[in-house]
């Protein structure tokens, strides 16, 4: 099992470490930059000179790459040269804000997802089964930000039930956090539930036909038990497989649906850094998703082999 | 009765199972409906996409503008239907594109064992960013414009088929008749075009149909977001865009393009399922 651990680990620096150089050259290859819109209309060639100088703009490519990862190592991603502070202080403040609608959005899909897949699938080609997988795919087809727009207007606009927007830190107010959560958070889901119920009822329907199945039932044991004990330990394994798959487009989600929510997390952050050509705001925000995502799927390697023993002997 | 039954029954053709499959003759008359309106758009548009009428700034649904107007007075309607050409457009060519360099990256990969490691990795590493986030710096350091948005996504997307590419080359590469093509003195590039390239095809097309999907719903994203076709011109995307900040007055703006979507995603999603029953009979989940 250590030596499993280490292995996984082991592959994950490889892909970081293409991550950090990939976040780095999209910058470095882009035409323009900042400082002429720094310098603001009317500046001279001489100070947007000036400017580049400041910022490093006109150092050679391996001065920049060099100083890049020496930053990096101490955890410094650059100063945001529009909000004239530390893009890693930045983040980590609105950090908590996107996780938290990342988490809630993400145990909604399992806990739904799931849930309805193995129900689809033990009633396999009944109504109940055509039913939920159709509403699973119109789920899977409907794009998250409309889905909000639709939601604000009906629950907010015309029933009221919900605030069109904003945040409520959970510390502060936890009903308030859930009532300023609730739309963004099933928006996001929604996709990554009909996502999940498909994936677990194929697993499902896959598990239910092995021979240990039948055993289970022949010796007598009650539905109950075969389901939730014999099968459910089987169809979480590729499950799980695409739980990590579902972080990454969720975190991605989340920063679109911030957006629509006026939600201020590391998506308002990054996006208006894209929009205003905020380099060091951009890599920052690239760079951090990233690692989130390798490091969400490291956990789910290791979470496999925990609950999937054969996971470890294979390599 | 005819004199002898065939001792082995021809396999039913493609075109046939497909016709039988009724989650993709659904698909394929969703998204043909999609496909006909941008093609005939000129034709079936009621009103000049982008005529502005500032007397009937975000009129109601009625009977001259059957899906409501715009801040500007247009036509939600027309837009919607010349919107959809530019929709598909990008999606069809990001589709295309991310086909060909998914196809050449992973068959490379999995055919020549030594460029793997490396080229998987590159693969990984641009997968682990969120293809969403990953489309929109893309597409924003590059500036918004179709082409640009279309280089974004297929930049974005590429890997996921390059990946499911090299899975099917691995498995056909071990295949006998590969064996028996080198053996009878067959170069790299005869095998790789005549015998791994039209075997390994078939989960790359189920692929694609997915690919193109995302690629209409990113589309959406990167117009909402601003860095995406830029208007007049109209996308399914920027429409509801244009609409967003006027949900509470007129929520037509936003509901009708976004419908669109869903049924030009929902056809696209079902025709990928059939075609994946019915070109792979063994990935069907089936329970006697």
């Amino acid at each position: 099992m250590i030596r499993f651990l280490a292995n996984r680990l082991i592959a994950a620096l490889p892909v970081l470490f293409i991550v950090s150089l990939l976040t780095f050259v999209l910058i470095y290859f882009v035409p323009g930059d900042v400082s002429a819109e720094l310098a603001g209309p009317g500046a001279s060639a001489a100070d947007i000179a000036r400017i580049r100088s400041v910022y490093g703009l006109d150092s050679p490519f391996h001065e920049r790459l060099l100083g890049w990862y020496a930053a990096l190592a101490q955890g410094d991603l650059g100063q945001s040269v529009l909000l004239r502070r530390s893009v890693t202080e930045a983040i980590l403040e609105r950090l908590p804000v996107t996780l938290s609608l990342t988490a809630l959005a993400l145990v909604l899909a399992i806990a739904v997802g799931v849930a309805t897949g193995i129900l689809a699938a033990m009633r396999v080609n009944t109504w109940v089964d055509q039913a939920t997988m159709t509403v699973a795919l119109a789920g899977l087809s409907l794009p998250d930000f409309w889905l909000g727009l639709v939601m604000i207007y009906l629950f907010a606009v015309q029933l009221g039930w919900l605030p069109t927007g904003g945040y409520v830190p959970l510390t502060e107010n936890p009903v308030g956090w859930l009532r300023s959560m609730a739309m963004p958070a099933l928006a996001l889901a929604l996709t990554q539930i009909g996502l999940l119920a498909r994936m677990t009822r194929a697993s499902m329907l896959d598990v239910l036909r092995q021979d240990f199945m039948r055993t289970a039932r022949a010796k007598g044991l009650p539905n109950r038990v075969v389901i939730f004990k014999h099968a459910l330990a089987n169809v979480m394994i590729p499950v799980i497989t695409v739980i990590g798959l579902s972080v990454g487009i969720l975190l991605g989600g989340a920063i679109v649906i911030e957006q629509v929510f006026s939600i201020p997390g590391v998506g308002r952050l990054i996006i208006g850094g894209i929009l205003r050509r905020d380099f060091p705001v951009i890599q920052g925000g690239l760079l951090l998703t990233a690692t989130v995502f390798v490091l969400v799927n490291l956990a789910v390697d290791i979470l496999y082999a925990v609950v999937d023993p054969r996971v470890r002997y294979d390599r | 009765m005819t004199a002898e039954a065939p001792a082995i029954a021809a396999p039913t053709p493609l075109w046939r199972r497909l016709l039988n499959h009724r989650s993709f003759m659904v698909g394929a008359t969703l998204f043909g409906a999609i496909v006909l309106m941008a093609l005939l758009a000129d034709l079936i548009a009621p009103h000049d996409p982008l005529r502005n009428n500032f007397r009937y700034r975000l009129g109601e649904p009625n009977d001259v503008h059957w899906l409501g107007t715009d801040r500007a007075g247009r036509d939600v309607l027309s837009r919607i239907i010349h919107g959809s050409q530019v929709s598909l457009r990008i999606g069809l060519m990001v589709v295309l594109i991310t086909g060909v360099c998914g196809a050449v990256i992973g068959g490379l990969a999995g055919y020549f064992r030594h460029l793997d490691n490396v080229v998987m990795r590159v693969m990984d590493a641009m997968m682990a960013f969120p293809g969403i986030l990953l489309a929109i710096a893309i597409a924003a350091v590059l500036g918004p414009s179709e082409f640009n948005a279309v280089l974004a996504l297929s930049i974005t997307y590429t890997p996921r088929t390059a990946r499911v590419a090299r899975a099917a080359v691995l498995v056909v590469r071990e295949m006998p008749y590969v064996e028996a093509a080198r053996a009878v003195g067959a170069g790299h590039a005869r095998i790789l075009l005549t015998h791994v390239l039209p075997n390994g095809l078939t989960p790359l097309i189920v692929q694609l149909s997915y690919i193109f999907a995302i690629a209409i719903l990113a589309e959406a994203v990167l117009s909402f977001i601003g860095v995406g076709p830029p208007p007049p011109l109209p996308t399914f995307g920027n429409i509801i865009a244009d609409g967003r900040d006027f949900v509470q007055e007129a929520p037509w703006i936003c509901l009708y393009p976004g419908l669109a979507i869903a049924v030009a995603v929902l056809g696209l999603n079902l025709i990928g399922d059939g075609l994946r029953d019915a070109l792979d009979p063994r990935m069907k989940v089936d329970l006697r």
